[in-house]
């Protein structure tokens, strides 16, 4: 079997890349391959990645898009968005915020819907729930304030007791934590 | 531990449990998690990698379904056994290739779980099954991922679930393959349909090692296309349902051939058996060849019976790097192809010197 490129060499790196329905197959000799930047592994004749061919559509999606002349840039990584382009990656969590706006129809397009319906890091849900606990103590720390500013004593008294409850469950939210780990 | 004990290690997903093991290799899902607070590989600085090491390997050395794993640093491995453990699907050929520092695999003994560390995204971790058992593969791989979180905090954002680097892997973070071997598909051109149907349904098809790699030898992996809008086990619902479907184009096609291309196929078959016992110099390439047709010969009761364990790890321990690591040494491409045969041969003789019944009772159809 002959290279297909330069159609001299014996070929002897071998390629089928399914694109879509179609089989393509390519069979390159060591130089050829090494000239299209498919080396370093050739020697090995095995499995390797043809990034000509593989082109993530994701970049597609985002060449296509202008790019803005004052350009956003991520605050947290200093990622622009000419370099998401390029790249077709994002720096880090912050830039997902950043440049939502961008993002948001390209998930769209890969994934079809926009909404994660599938499983939550336990860190998340102990933040959300250690939040909604100190949320609640903040609110009835003011209303104590209140109460003892009118000298409403009976109901401040009251609302200490539901200040000190939400703090123990706080206390045993950090216990079943730390015992966890 | 000295690299050359791999070669000794058999991976529990090459012994042909699971269902439908003749068409079904291996069932793998992989999840993508990122450290937040932390820019992800591409874009981090050296301390940055190093932090995310090290974070990381504190709490492996510390998880209950970790502890007791193997951890390789990439720096430390040449360029075969890279390949090796590529060869072994434990780590992508992305991450062989790639020369970054900070970066590490960690697998279990049993290589049935593995974990890369500072590949595209800072955790990407695998759990491979034989056969069809991607449930088996999901409640395992949930397991461990939940044990991690509880010191590890993944970057995460209630809208769009799990962030990665790149916004294909968004969501769940979540890939699940199942690699098959569909030569029926493929001899019938009962293929092109089917894959026209895969596609259809949201799922892709990839080659032996992964993305970006070629198919071949009628090896066809399938996986989950989107991961962000359907729920972990919505995706693996779907992909298992296409994959059973499959199988059942597979049998169907499997079942013309043998009604109308009998003898034919099982020419084929007897020579590719033969070539095995027999040849002098084999190319990898040409081994997966004629382990494919032997692995469809076994499934006709062509051949004396052979364990489809057996195929599986000559599939994998015929590759380049295997038999180089098996050597001790580099070897040029000649010279593997020589020892791959002489490696065939004795395996091969191995097993039809044992089989006393020459043909084990056909599969019923």
């Amino acid at each position: 079997m002959v290279c297909d490129i330069c159609k001299k060499k014996s070929a002897n790196i071998h390629f089928t890349q399914i694109i879509n329905t179609e089989i393509t197959e390519l069979h390159l000799c060591e130089s050829c391959a090494k000239k299209k930047g498919m080396s370093g592994w050739s020697s090995l004749g095995h499995s390797f990645s043809l990034p000509s061919l593989v082109l993530p559509k994701l970049l597609e999606g985002l060449t296509e898009l202008e790019i803005p002349e004052k350009e956003t840039k991520c605050e947290v990584c200093g990622l622009t968005f000419s370099e998401l382009a390029r790249a077709g990656r994002l720096g880090c969590s912050q830039c997902y915020k950043t440049f939502r706006q961008n993002i948001l129809p390209i998930l769209k397009q890969i994934h079809g819907r926009v909404e994660h319906t599938g499983k939550v890091p336990l860190q998340y849900t102990r933040r959300l729930v250690r939040m909604r606990l100190k949320n609640r103590i903040s609110i009835l720390q003011r209303k104590l304030k209140e109460a003892v500013a009118k000298e409403e004593y009976e109901r401040a008294a009251k609302i200490r007791d539901q200040i000190r409850s939400l703090e123990k469950d706080m206390d045993k939210e950090q216990a079943k934590w730390s015992s966890e780990r | 531990m000295e690299f050359r004990a791999l070669i000794e290690c058999f991976p529990k997903w090459l012994d042909g449990s699971g269902d439908f093991a003749g068409i079904v290799l291996s069932s793998r899902i992989r999840l993508a998690r990122n450290i937040e607070g932390i820019p992800f590989p591409h874009w981090f600085s050296p301390s940055q990698a190093r932090e995310v090491l090290r974070l990381i390997e504190n709490q492996v050395k510390e998880n209950v379904f970790l502890k007791e794993a193997i951890s390789l640093s990439l720096n430390n491995l040449s360029t075969v056994e890279r390949q090796f453990l590529l060869e072994r699907h434990l780590i992508s050929p992305e991450y062989a290739s790639g020369e970054k520092n900070y970066r590490a695999v960690v697998f279990t003994r049993d290589e049935v779980i593995s974990m890369m560390i500072n590949e595209e995204d800072h955790i990407r971790l695998q759990a491979i099954f034989s056969g069809l058992q991607l449930k088996e593969a999901w409640k395992l791989i949930d397991q461990i991922d939940t044990s991690l979180s509880r010191s590890l905090d993944y970057a995460y954002a209630d809208d769009i679930g799990y962030l990665t680097a790149c916004p294909s892997n968004v969501g769940t973070g979540m890939r699940a393959s199942v690699l098959m071997h569909l030569p029926g598909l493929v001899r019938t051109n009962g293929i092109k349909g089917v894959l026209k149907a895969i596609f259809r349904s949201g799922m892709i098809v990839r080659g032996f090692y992964g993305e970006g790699t070629r198919s071949q030898a009628s090896f066809f992996q399938i996986s989950n296309e989107a991961t962000l809008g359907l729920s972990e086990l919505e995706i693996i619902q779907n992909l298992d349902f296409a994959c059973r479907q499959i199988v059942q184009k597979e049998e169907e096609a499997r079942v013309y051939l043998l009604r109308e291309r009998a003898q034919k196929i099982k020419q084929e078959v007897i020579q590719s058996y033969e070539k095995l016992k027999n040849e002098y110099i084999i190319s990898s390439r040409e081994a997966m060849n004629l382990l494919s047709n032997i692995r469809l010969g076994l499934w006709f009761g062509f051949i004396p019976d052979i364990k489809i364990s057996l195929l599986n790890e000559l599939l994998v321990f015929t590759g380049p790097a295997h038999i180089q690591i098996m050597e001790g040494k580099r070897m040029d491409a000649f010279s593997r192809d020589v020892k791959r045969a002489v490696f065939l041969k004795k395996k091969i003789r191995d097993v039809s010197a044992d089989s006393i019944s020459s043909c084990a009772g056909r599969k019923e159809l």
